[in-house]
């Protein structure tokens, strides 16, 4: 499999504090992959750090070329980084958002909004309304949505279970399957449930402290007596 | 109390009046407010810039151009005089403390005064307005052709502005950057590029409202100076990140202003701002984000 994405020892930083000691990593084309690990072991640095919001060095390679660590680099590039808190703007109405999703692209954007509404018809619905006022796992409808308006190559997905409710983070985690299916959209996803993660990501890679401790197929993952231990809880 | 007998049509043409100076207001509170939203900085070079656009706008004149033949040319310059501006003395200081930046921003309208002093002279120049002083009968009441037509330019403006920002992908970006610049960054966003941009939209109105009042005071540098405080005053009436807020508080301020000047004796006109201030100091109290600002509620 070819490598959309490769992370070649990236370090990060926050001022004086280091976030990221080397992570290496890699997604492949159409792909579904999971970054796990404890709060503050640098998961939401990781995806800054590919996204380029956040100070980094190392090669991070994205479709055979190295990424600029401009802020709006790797929007240009083909990736859609939907962000801890969604990233909703959320005084403006839910069409201006998905509007704001396809920015980087030239041409009519009615197709696209057709495809994102059959995957999320509340959006349709809502088409007009602020985008604040919509409830929770709306606005987490509206960021996949936001993001697919891209046409993206490669979604980076900051927990997007945060706050839903169990049959919610289901329904989203089924639209991210055929995100990945029916468009062809690798993920990169971070996620606190790793349960769910590995039932959907092909691979995963855990984190500690900033450093990859752990990858592998969910499967073998799932089998493995510590992150049994430390993240799956049983 | 009232000056003189009270007469609907005289109400009626200080209504007009006052209507005009509105929309002087109006137009340079819009250019504080684009970059009030997008950056906190209140642009106290505004007033400065504005003039100094008028007096371009003179210098092609005295070259033999028709106003409406340097009308264009002077909005031209004006947008990339502001993006200039923007990206070579605001840039730097980018991420100061707002302070830091309002003190630059004085110190440029200090720099531009002083130098329309230099190329212009320091002098009052009668600067020709492209309308005519003659009144039209509208409606059984004199107004002049010229109120008229500063009030229609200038919301012709602001109306076209707002269509921008509602209707085009770069209006839609501007927004998104003054509302989250984070997110506009993550979907491609030129944020940086979009404040030079709202600084070039600003110079372009305060360069409308410089050449709309010049004809009916006098062309000098310090021409803006208290137009200028009118602006932010009705700027903050209006809610200092409301679009809308700037316009609606502009009309309002002009209108309050000739009325008070007019209807009030006591007042007269030499007693007109200091009036308008206290009316706005009084609504602030009431509804601290003015008429349709937002407010902020921060935890202590």
């Amino acid at each position: 499999m070819s490598a959309l994405l490769q992370l070649d020892r990236v370090e990060a930083r926050y001022g004086p504090v280091q976030a990221l000691h080397g992570v290496s990593l890699d997604v492949g084309e159409g792909e579904l992959v999971a970054v796990l690990g404890a709060n503050g072991a640098g998961k939401t640095t990781t995806l800054r750090a590919v996204s380029g919001t956040v100070r980094r060095s190392g090669d991070v390679i994205f479709a055979g070329e190295k990424l600029p660590r401009r802020p709006d680099a790797a929007a240009r590039a083909g990736i859609a980084h939907v962000p801890e808190g969604r990233g909703t703007f959320s005084e403006l109405s839910v069409w201006e958002n998905l509007r704001l999703g396809a920015y980087t692209r030239r041409g009519a954007l009615k197709d696209d909004a057709r495809r994102v509404f059959t995957y999320f018809p509340r959006l349709e619905e809502r088409k007009s309304q602020q985008a604040g006022t919509l409830s929770g796992g709306e606005q987490q409808m509206l960021a996949l949505g936001r993001a697919m308006m891209a046409r993206p190559k490669l979604v980076l997905l900051d927990e997007p279970s945060l706050g839903l409710a169990p049959m919610l983070v289901a329904e989203i985690f089924e639209r991210l399957d055929r995100m990945k299916t029916e468009e062809g959209m690798a993920i990169l996803v971070v996620e606190q449930n790793a349960n769910l993660a590995l039932a959907h990501a092909a691979r995963a890679y855990v984190l500690e402290v900033g450093r990859v401790v752990l990858s592998g197929a969910s499967d073998e993952l799932r089998a493995d007596e510590s992150v049994r231990r430390s993240y799956l809880g049983y | 109390m009232l000056l003189g007998a009270f007469t609907w049509t005289e109400f009626a043409q200080q209504l007009a009046a006052g209507i005009r100076e509105g929309a002087i207001y109006a137009s340079l509170a819009l250019a504080i407010v684009i970059i009030y939203r997008s950056t906190r900085v209140i642009n106290f070079a505004q007033g400065e810039m504005a003039t100094f656009t008028t007096f371009i706008a003179l210098s092609l004149m005295n070259h033999g151009l028709s106003f409406w033949a340097a009308f264009p040319i002077v909005l031209v310059l004006a947008f990339t005089g502001g993006v200039l501006i923007e990206r070579v003395v605001i840039r730097p200081v980018e991420n100061a403390p707002v302070i830091t930046i309002v003190i630059v921003t004085l110190g440029l309208a200090l720099l531009l005064n002083g130098l329309m002093s230099v190329i212009w002279g320091g002098g009052n120049r009668q600067f020709r307005g492209p309308f005519s002083t003659r009144t039209l009968d509208v409606g059984g009441v004199p107004i002049s052709v010229q109120d008229i037509g500063i009030v229609v330019v200038s919301l012709a403006l602001v109306g076209l502005l707002a269509l921008f920002f509602r209707f085009t992908k770069l209006g839609l970006a501007l927004r998104a950057s003054a509302l989250n610049p984070d997110s506009s960054r993550l979907v491609g966003v030129r944020v940086s590029w979009m404040l030079a941009f709202g600084w070039g939209l600003a110079a372009v109105l305060g360069a409308v409202s410089g050449m709309m009042v010049a004809p009916v005071v006098f062309l000098d540098p310090n021409m803006m100076q208290t137009i200028l405080l009118y602006a932010f005053a009705a700027a903050v009436l209006g809610g200092l990140d409301s679009p809308l807020g700037a316009v609606v508080g502009g009309l309002l301020l002009g209108v309050t202003i000739t009325m008070l000047g007019r209807y009030v004796d006591f007042i007269g006109s030499a007693l007109k701002l200091p009036t308008a201030l206290l009316l706005i100091l009084v609504l602030l109290i009431v509804r601290p984000g003015g008429l349709f600002g937002s407010v902020t509620v921060r935890r202590a």
